[in-house]
């Protein structure tokens, strides 16, 4: 049960008219304690379906705890219980011996599975109640399934198979990933437009370039060697200088500068192809 | 109020964008934090303002940095609703050459609708071949309409500027060499620094296995060591810029002086502590080719007139072709860039390295070894990245070209991961993997070839017999349990690749796959490669299998789901 507490994020304490109004504040301070990293909030029950909350929203419910008496239970409060609460969140009530059976009846249709009575009857979550009530009833525990009611998995359709070759490779998991079963296939968040490439002439660069071929950042087919021929004969044909800033580097150059492709130097220098890394 | 950028990145772009947005978020006044995604531990964990930029690599796959995140929130069990708090921008970043463009950003824009999030403006789908590149891209259809919808969200004009300095991202402090006083510095001066996970391994042999008149060198390189591997798994090494280069950078900053001087850089988060030297050359990627915030920081320092005129030139906005021939279409670097503005780059203060560049990443590489065939030994396949743009440098690959210089005796920082999941029984295997994607195969046939039961088939796929087909000197052996089947595209007028022999040999194909339970393995580039093969393969079911083109789809889809047939491409 510390583990539960210590572990939300967030809870939510319904509670009702009889409700001793000092007792909330102090057992805010209690459940605080318990449930460090929580954001606890509070509603009325009579307000709780107008309220309107999100869906999942809460790590554990606390329903009717800080009430001398176990209130009245029925089918739409639990069906909104069990709305609010995340997957695999918890609900903790009270309820009296002689109602557990229709009770328990109650959380299995609204979808809670694992609904357990606990034995703790000194909790501090009951310690609001009068004696009698807790001689009379027991904690309950419901936890909310990891699958959310209602959420469609998408059935594989194979049929049936031509060769019914396939076989499933079990013993051959990957140790190193989570149980794929877990997730969606991906695939599927795709439609067909999604699945076609854009169309790279329409690109709009915003000047008046021309369709030039480019060659991929680790082009292994030529095409890098073939375009860089093109490029220094056409750079050997301009031999003059258009601009004077020769020395300057290719960030200054003009487009037909015969020095391009070299690192600045000092004017009147002598430049030389460097030979860095001429492996 | 906090605006969160969560980043998938492979190879740095993802990160350098959000580093663009961070700064750009910082001069406006709007507090921001950066992370990867994977510091995202639960879905809970999400903010209310999100900035996602995510890459897609190899096959459509997420990048590493995000896989876990990826599990997270693809879980059939997060409820509709989950996310109906939070408002967000996405922008995607990938290359529309290969044919699962940009699926990770278009896949998270679909989950994050399902789970209730609502979009702060439309995404933008950057494109590696947009004519002005990926910056290009982001900043003509999302940049300014992010920030004035986010603006309007929160309730106030944002107008991010690019000319203010903003903090550097650490602080430096230098450590003098004559302290005495402090053993610990002074061994670790000494010892060569070993990032946690990695191992420093010597190499044995560097040899070019490609022809000397081939174009391309592919180069077979020997590691000496008992680090634990399985064929399938992948060496990630950690590769050192050229020195020259560390040399110039250090000239042009004015700090050459001060190459072998240890210092501390701090800040909230972490401290490292290096030498000058080690800071260009190990951690540092100072050759990669800047982009556009690269640009935007330069003028941060920049005082001389023409310098200061030419880069906010290169910065505006209608100007991208010019900023793109300039820097991205020819492949030039950082360092190059900063030659061409040497008064700028002698005014930028030390700590601000950390802001102009990213830092190395590891590259990795099948092992193309067996450590059954090959004990204490780890062997890889290397083709070096080497070609000629405007400039008259070569452009080379870090990684390839660092091991390609290796000498023998040298140690390099070496890691192994597990990647390629190829299931050794007695099934027969059908390997596709043209050119360095034969790899993993190349040990894995070796190995398996120890027992005479294990029927093996491969298609390799090369230019020229007799310049480029490395794999046969060591499978085409009596002792060897292969079936070869080679595809050399340029020996004859036609172009022959692997799915033309594919076809040709479906009959076999076929027998193996409904005979046998013959599993399919490909390895390749992510490019051409994996769309092909699966068009012959399925060409071949129609052909063979005499199915109709809707089954033969069904077919290879189902192979693929049950791992029958796994690929292992990169990007």
């Amino acid at each position: 049960m510390d583990e539960i507490f210590a572990r939300a994020k967030s809870i939510l304490v319904i509670w009702a008219d009889d409700v001793d109004p000092e007792n909330l504040p102090v057992f805010q301070e209690t459940l605080q304690t318990k449930a460090k990293q929580a954001n606890i909030a509070f509603e009325n029950v009579q307000m709780l379906l107008d309220s309107r909350r999100a869906t999942s929203s809460f790590d554990i419910i606390l329903f009717g705890l800080v009430s001398k008496r176990d209130p009245p239970t029925n089918a739409d409060l639990f069906n909104e219980f069990f709305r609010l609460l995340r997957p695999n969140g918890y609900l903790i009530t009270h309820i009296e011996h002689t109602t557990q059976s229709q009770a328990v009846d109650h959380f299995k249709m609204c979808g809670f599975t694992s609904c357990n009575p606990l034995d703790t009857n000194s909790s501090f979550l009951i310690e609001n109640k009068d004696d009698d009530v807790k001689k009379l009833g027991s904690l309950w525990l419901c936890q909310k399934p990891s699958f959310d009611v209602g959420y469609s998995v998408p059935l594989r359709n194979r049929g049936n198979s031509q060769t019914g070759q396939v076989s499933s490779t079990n013993e051959t998991k990957k140790t190193w990933t989570m149980d794929d079963d877990d997730l969606i296939d991906t695939n599927d968040l795709l439609d067909d437009n999604d699945r076609k490439k854009p169309d790279v002439k329409n690109y709009d660069c915003g000047t008046s370039s021309t369709g030039v071929r480019k060659a991929c950042k680790n082009c292994s087919c030529g095409l890098a060697q073939e375009l860089e021929q093109e490029e220094h004969a056409a750079a050997k044909e301009t031999v003059k200088s258009a601009c004077g800033s020769c020395y300057l580097g290719d960030a200054f150059r003009c487009a037909g500068c015969p020095k391009r492709g070299l690192p600045p130097f000092k004017p009147g220098e002598r430049v030389t192809v460097p030979n860095m890394s001429d492996v | 109020m906090l605006l969160e950028i969560l980043f998938g990145s492979q190879t740095g772009t993802a990160e350098d964008v959000s580093e663009r947005f961070s700064s750009m978020a910082q001069s406006t006044g709007v507090e921001c934090r950066v992370q990867s995604l994977d510091s995202i531990k639960s879905i809970e964990d999400l903010g209310t303002h999100i900035l996602f930029i995510v890459s897609t690599t190899g096959d459509g796959e997420e990048p590493e940095n995000m896989r876990h995140f990826w599990r997270l929130i693809m879980r059939r069990s997060v409820s509709p609703g989950t996310l109906s708090h939070i408002h967000y921008g996405l922008i995607g970043l990938g290359d529309s050459t290969y044919p699962k463009f940009n699926y990770v950003a278009k896949k998270l824009s679909k989950r994050l609708h399902q789970l209730g999030a609502q979009s702060i403006c439309e995404r933008v789908l950057a494109d590696e071949q947009h004519p002005h590149g990926i910056d290009g891209c982001v900043d003509q259809t999302f940049t300014g309409i992010f920030w004035q919808a986010f603006g309007e969200l929160i309730g106030r004009e944002l107008k991010p500027r690019i000319d203010q300095r903003l903090p550097s991202k650490y602080q430096i402090q230098w450590i003098d060499n004559t302290e005495q006083d402090l053993p610990s510095l002074q061994s670790s001066v000494n010892t060569p620094k070993i990032p946690p996970g990695y191992s420093s391994i010597p190499l044995i042999s560097n040899t070019r296995v490609t022809s000397d008149d081939h174009w391309q060198d592919v180069r077979l390189l020997e590691f000496d060591t008992d680090l634990p591997y399985k064929c399938g798994d992948v060496a990630v090494i950690l590769p050192q810029c050229p020195l020259p280069v560390v040399s110039l950078l250090a000239e042009l900053l004015n700090v050459q002086n001060k190459l072998h001087q240890k210092f501390i850089a701090s800040n909230d988060v972490s401290t490292l502590s290096m030498t000058v030297l080690e800071l260009f050359r190990d951690y540092l990627h100072i050759t990669r080719v800047p982009s556009r915030s690269f640009f935007e920081k330069l003028v941060w320092f920049s005082e001389d007139e023409r310098e200061r005129e030419r880069l906010l030139e290169f910065l505006e906005a209608g100007n991208m072709d010019d900023l793109y021939t300039y820097c991205h279409r020819p492949r030039r670097t950082s360092v190059e860039v900063l030659q061409d503005f040497p008064h700028t780059t002698s005014r930028i203060p030390f700590e601000y390295v950390f802001d102009l560049f990213s830092s190395i990443r590891p590259r990795s590489f099948s092992i193309a070894s067996s450590p059954k065939i090959h004990p204490n030994r780890i062997q890889l396949l290397v083709a070096i990245v080497r070609y000629k743009t405007i400039i008259a440098l070569y452009r080379e690959g870090l990684c390839s070209n660092y091991l390609c210089q290796l000498q023998p005796g040298t140690h390099i920082l070496m890691r192994i991961a597990t990647s390629f999941n190829l299931i050794d029984d007695n099934r027969p295997a059908i390997m596709i993997g043209p050119g360095t994607g034969v790899a993993p195969f190349r040990g894995w046939i070796l190995e398996r070839s120890l027992n005479n039961e294990k029927l093996n088939m491969l298609f390799f796929g090369c230019r020229y017999r007799n310049k480029d087909a490395y794999v046969e000197k060591d499978l085409l052996k009596d002792t060897i349990n292969l079936i070869y089947i080679p595809a050399y595209s340029r020996d004859q007028e036609d172009k022959i690749y692997v799915q033309h022999k594919i076809i040709e040999y479906g009959h076999l194909i076929w027998e193996w796959i409904l005979h046998k339970q013959a599993r399919i393995y490909l390895a390749g580039s992510a490019k051409q490669v994996p769309e092909q093969v699966s068009d012959a393969l399925k060409t071949v079911f129609i052909n063979n299998g005499h199915m109709t083109n809707e089954q033969a789809d069904d077919y290879l889809q189902e192979l693929e789901r049950t791992k029958q047939y796994q690929r292992e491409t990169w990007s």
